[in-house]
């Protein structure tokens, strides 16, 4: 088998790790008029990856890879969730890639959180860090573009114009992942854990975060 | 992304503001007493008559601020039954750091049924300033934690706008031997950009986060909620986690933010807070 080819099956939008279901706190940026069109959508996400989670679990994606046992790394990616849903979209995506990696490529996977779950399954299978860690930004920041492409709601094209104007900055943070550790973790999106918190509370909700 | 603006270390021979102070407090018959107090270099701790439910601390920075390469400890302890708030007399201050970071390592341990409240007045962050840190929390099973620590970039009053410099905060609480919670905050360099963005601080230069760990603490969540502040002035607000409630607090200055807290703390906790908060 070919790296790029498990990578890409991975992150393509039909691995049934359910990211579809998860808005990372948009939902409520858009109820709440601060995300209102492509632009906006654009600085949200860019926020998102190069102050928030973005950037923090692409730094949990290849210190899993490097770790031999990734069980404190698991507690604290638990422990780091600043909320209840979003604590729910790193837990059921994690379990969920964990299960159907597990089953598929034959390897030892407990559940684990997202972030973690995808760089022991890399190492595991001593696939490549540095398109592992493109391709996992690319998929989160894609992710939420498809959430915004459906609630603001803007057309296609203008989405998939969204993801390319955002791909400098998704190799950029992808780039320095690899040569980051747990000591320089951390974010500055509190905007978005406020947005993630207030979305509990929110009458009308299509995702689960 | 800049990772770090500014070595960790400071040359070596310069002269650096250390302080270390402990306060550790013990159950004696229904009441809290002083088990210890240990007092180095710049930080010092004051107990003053306590007006409220739990016995206070008042910690004291005296060399007034911190700067590269300064090192600040505080160990805080409530043993098996115990009480104690926490807070300090004054804003902390980072100032300009020529080099290093300046650290701030506080430790709170809780014992069985203990229950300890950090209380810090807000730490404000001047233009260059970089600071590293650190609240590691160890509590049993049902002990009750409330800890706050909130930042502000600037003074708003004096015109001041800060664009660079360095800010990490780590949390990690742990509960019967297990991690819980844990808080990373990070900016480092361009502090204009990583704030300007309504994902990050939307321009704000005032924020807080409060945890409250606490047996059924969830439970509380619609209560909390009701308490929140509304209005343009301050945004906030609450979520859970078993046993566990966050809360984060953003403002455009200082001093709503410092209001909004007084009020939701005084209603949440059922106590005044240190007579320092009134100042």
């Amino acid at each position: 088998m070919i790296s790029l080819q498990v990578l890409t099956s991975w992150f393509s939008p039909s691995y049934p790790v359910g990211a579809y279901s998860y808005s990372h706190g948009l939902e409520w940026a858009i109820e709440d008029n601060t995300v209102r069109n492509g632009e906006d959508l654009q600085g949200w996400i860019s926020d998102l990856l190069a102050f928030g989670a973005g950037r923090s679990d692409a730094i949990l994606v290849a210190e899993a890879y490097r770790s031999s046992d990734p069980h404190d790394l698991m507690e604290l990616a638990d422990a780091l969730t600043p909320c209840s849903e979003r604590h729910l979209e790193t837990m059921a995506q994690g379990t969920a890639f964990a299960r159907t990696t597990a089953a598929v490529w034959n390897i030892p996977l407990e559940p684990m959180p997202y972030p973690v779950a995808v760089g022991t399954a890399a190492r595991a299978l001593a696939l490549p860090l540095q398109p592992l860690l493109m391709l996992f930004v690319q998929a989160f920041a894609a992710n939420i573009v498809s959430a915004g492409v459906r609630l603001i709601p803007l057309g296609q094209t203008e989405g998939q114009k969204t993801t390319a104007r955002l791909m400098p900055l998704i190799e950029r943070v992808a780039r320095e992942a690899e040569e980051s550790t747990v000591a320089t973790l951390g974010s500055m999106s509190t905007g978005a854990d406020l947005a993630s918190m207030l979305h509990e509370t929110q009458y009308t909700r299509l995702y689960r975060s | 992304m800049t990772q770090t603006i500014l070595p960790h270390i400071a040359p070596e021979g310069l002269q650096r503001a250390r302080g270390r102070a402990e306060v550790a407090m013990r159950a004696d018959g229904g009441r809290t007493r002083l088990e210890r107090l240990y007092q180095q270099g710049c930080a010092k701790a004051i107990l003053p008559r306590s007006h409220s439910r739990l016995p206070e601390a008042v910690l004291v920075n005296t060399s007034g601020g911190i700067t590269g390469g300064d090192r600040l400890d505080y160990v805080m302890t409530a043993g098996d039954g115990a009480g104690l708030v926490v807070t300090t007399q004054a804003a902390e201050r980072i100032y300009r750091a020529a080099s290093g970071v300046g650290q701030i390592e506080t430790r709170l341990t809780l014992g069985a049924g203990a229950e300890l409240a950090w209380l810090p007045q807000e730490t404000i962050v001047f233009e260059g300033g970089a600071v590293a840190r650190r609240l590691e929390v160890e509590m049993a099973e049902d002990a009750q934690l409330t800890a706050l620590e909130t930042v502000v970039l600037g003074r708003a009053a004096m015109g001041e706008r800060v664009t660079v410099g360095h800010i990490s905060d780590q949390w990690r609480i742990r509960r019967g031997g297990r991690l819980v919670h844990a808080e990373a905050l990070r900016a480092s360099g361009d502090l204009a950009a990583a704030t300007a963005g309504p994902a990050t601080l939307g321009g704000a230069r005032a924020f807080a986060t409060l945890i409250h760990a606490a047996p059924g603490a969830a439970e509380r969540i619609d209560a909390v909620r009701a308490l929140l502040p509304e209005g343009p002035a301050v945004r906030a607000a609450a979520s859970s986690k078993p046993d566990l409630l966050i809360l984060r607090f953003i403002a455009r200055d200082a001093a709503p933010l410092r209001a909004a807290l007084f009020r939701f703390l005084t209603a949440f906790r059922q106590d005044a807070l240190p007579r320092v908060w009134s100042l």
